[in-house]
């Protein structure tokens, strides 16, 4: 028999409503399937026990029982560790905050919350969402269900291999540079980064704010189009909030193409640097969007080389200003203060706190924001992101998304680039583009290579997540690459 | 870059106040001139003078919510990951 935690969401909310026993039956799934692969994926920092998540059903029944209803009912769901949970332990994979327990949950939780779903965990990244293979988590390595001697991408994943291996059955990620987009290209599951300002980044821990935004990673389309309804929406707790209210996006699953869709591919992404798995893949995609009639057509981007060195740079300079409220003092990593000075004090905090390559984007950042420095580097960073902005905006005047790889290679073996940060920033070359102008992209399963699920990214202007979900619904339909089963699951 | 690595991570770090160890001086120093070498390659774009830099999207409304006093955390949720406090009040380091 079919296990329940291969639904999707939408059919396992109906059949807990006219049988809320079943939710029972479906944590004890989700539990027996962690208790089986958890061991060697490590897809969680913080997983709560058994029995908590029993007693929080159990409420859950009760209020069914007067009537109450929700769109993620009894849903098993594991958010990232960089998102906030009252009472639930969120430490974003650093020793700074390795007991930091949060007194409120970010909007998106709380969203999550009031839909019925149920938090189960919290899952593990790059410490402070600074990696593309989680191997930066103070803690351990997320090994991809896939093939368990590779990552599963990262910074979120421990979110995409939670997901991929059945151990929730859905999850939040955050995007700063491709933090959704790789780890659901490596795992074969899709990653929506939204629109900036889409979804609330109230109880997100900061990063790069000018840069990240929450959302959903899931085994097919409908579950995202879902998720995306429910943590989408104005928020007066974030000030970057857009002023939007209508966030249901299900019409835009269907099967047919709701406009006269035309496609870009940027030659430049395209043209060197890809792995031969990766082409073979985006050529696949390609071909089945041709025969479906849609136009396609290379256009050329010469600006977009500069994207990669302009994201960093603002990135590191954004971490090494929100990472600078890390004092150990009102929480987090705790020196006895004495009679010591602040300086003294603060220092040894950071030193101990922050891992390797938070140090080293906290000096990056620190420099180019530093005198004599700030033109040459961050002025000029921003000045190549509002050139790039522009030439996204010129290509969506004539083209409604642009498709390019999500990463340029299939996901690396455990400790394969981790020694060369530069080899690891390179991960990001085509995700980095969506963050810097602010635009939302999705990553969908563009085939199967070798044993591999590839990822395909499509880009569309800001607020087209309607049409994005559309498109890549459209792709789900015509390649059925939808709930992915990794061998580790079998 | 003309920059001495040992002795940009040296000056860096004390700006930063950050401590480093001496094997994580020594990792740091060993790619920083390629990731700064590679941060170059925007210098390599001219005639940037008049481009408005990008801070932040550009919004086309009002940011502020109205002051209206809402529901908020009571004193003991704000202060309870604090490791040393007297009463309601949070034990800092000197300043001076």
């Amino acid at each position: 028999m079919k296990k329940l935690i291969e639904n999707n969401i939408t059919y396992l909310v109906e059949q807990f409503y006219s049988n809320p026993s079943l939710i029972e039956e479906y944590i004890h799934e989700v539990y027996e399937v962690i208790g089986k692969v958890e061991d060697r994926v490590k897809s969680y920092i913080t997983l709560r026990p058994l029995e908590d998540v029993l007693d929080e059903f159990r409420k859950l029944r009760d209020r069914i029982k007067y009537g109450f209803k929700g769109r993620l009912l009894g849903i098993a769901v594991a958010v990232k560790d960089c998102i906030v949970t009252r009472g639930i332990r969120t430490t974003c994979a650093s020793r700074m905050l390795q007991d930091f327990i949060p007194p409120y949950n970010a909007t998106v939780v709380e969203r999550i919350i009031n839909e019925g779903g149920i938090i189960i965990g919290k899952t593990n990244m790059d410490e402070f969402a600074m990696g593309s293979t989680t191997e930066n988590s103070a803690f351990y390595v997320t090994r991809n269900p896939w093939d368990l001697s590779r990552v599963a991408g990262g910074s979120s994943g421990g979110s995409a291999a939670a997901v991929s291996s059945r151990e929730a059955s859905i999850a939040l990620g955050s995007d700063t540079g491709g933090s959704i987009r790789t780890p659901a290209s490596y795992t074969g599951t899709v990653g929506m980064k939204p629109t900036y300002g889409l979804v609330s980044r109230y109880g997100l821990i900061a990063y790069a704010n000018s840069l990240e935004q929450i959302g959903p990673i899931a085994r097919n389309l409908s579950d995202l189009t879902l998720m995306l309804s429910i943590i989408s929406g104005h928020d007066p707790k974030d000030s970057t909030s857009l002023k939007i209210y209508d966030t249901n996006y299900d019409r835009y699953l269907s099967k047919a193409p709701l406009k006269n869709y035309k496609i870009a591919v940027i030659k430049e992404c395209i043209e060197q640097g890809v792995d031969r798995a990766v082409m073979q893949a985006f050529n696949r995609a390609i071909s089945r969007f041709e025969s479906e009639g849609l136009e396609v057509t290379e256009v050329s981007m010469p600006l977009i080389k500069y994207g990669l060195p302009a994201y960093y740079i603002i990135a590191d300079a954004e971490a090494s200003s929100n990472l600078a409220r890390y004092d150990g003092i009102r929480y987090g990593y705790h020196v006895g203060v004495g009679e010591r000075s602040y300086d003294d004090v603060y220092s040894e905090v950071r030193s101990y706190g922050f891992g390797l390559e938070v140090k080293r984007r906290i000096l990056l950042g620190t420099f180019v924001l530093s005198a004599g420095y700030y033109d040459q580097y961050y002025l000029k960073a921003l000045k190549v992101r509002r050139l790039l902005r522009n030439e996204f905006v010129r290509i969506f005047n004539r083209y409604d998304f642009i498709a390019i790889p999500t990463t340029p290679t299939p996901p690396p073996k455990v400790g394969e680039a981790i020694d060369d940060p530069l080899k690891l920033y390179l991960m990001d070359i085509y995700t980095v583009l969506a963050n810097l102008v602010g635009i939302p992209a999705i990553s969908i399963p563009a085939d199967i290579v070798d044993g591999l699920p590839i990822g395909i990214q499509i880009l569309g202007p800001e607020l087209s997540e309607g049409y994005l979900i559309n498109i890549a619904y459209i792709y789900e339909e015509i390649s059925k690459l939808r709930d992915l089963t990794p061998p580790l699951v079998v | 870059m003309n920059i001495d690595p040992a002795e940009w991570v040296e000056r860096v770090s004390k700006l930063a106040l950050i401590n480093l160890s001496e094997e994580e001086k020594k990792l740091l120093i060993k790619d920083m001139a390629r990731i700064i070498d590679f941060f170059n390659m925007i210098n390599e774009l001219k005639g940037l003078d008049d481009v408005e830099p990008l801070f932040m999207m550009p919004r086309g409304e009002p940011v502020l919510r109205d002051d209206e006093v809402g529901e908020c955390l009571s004193i003991n949720e704000v202060l309870m990951n604090v490791k040393e406090k007297e009463d309601r009040f949070i034990k800092g380091p000197r300043t001076a």
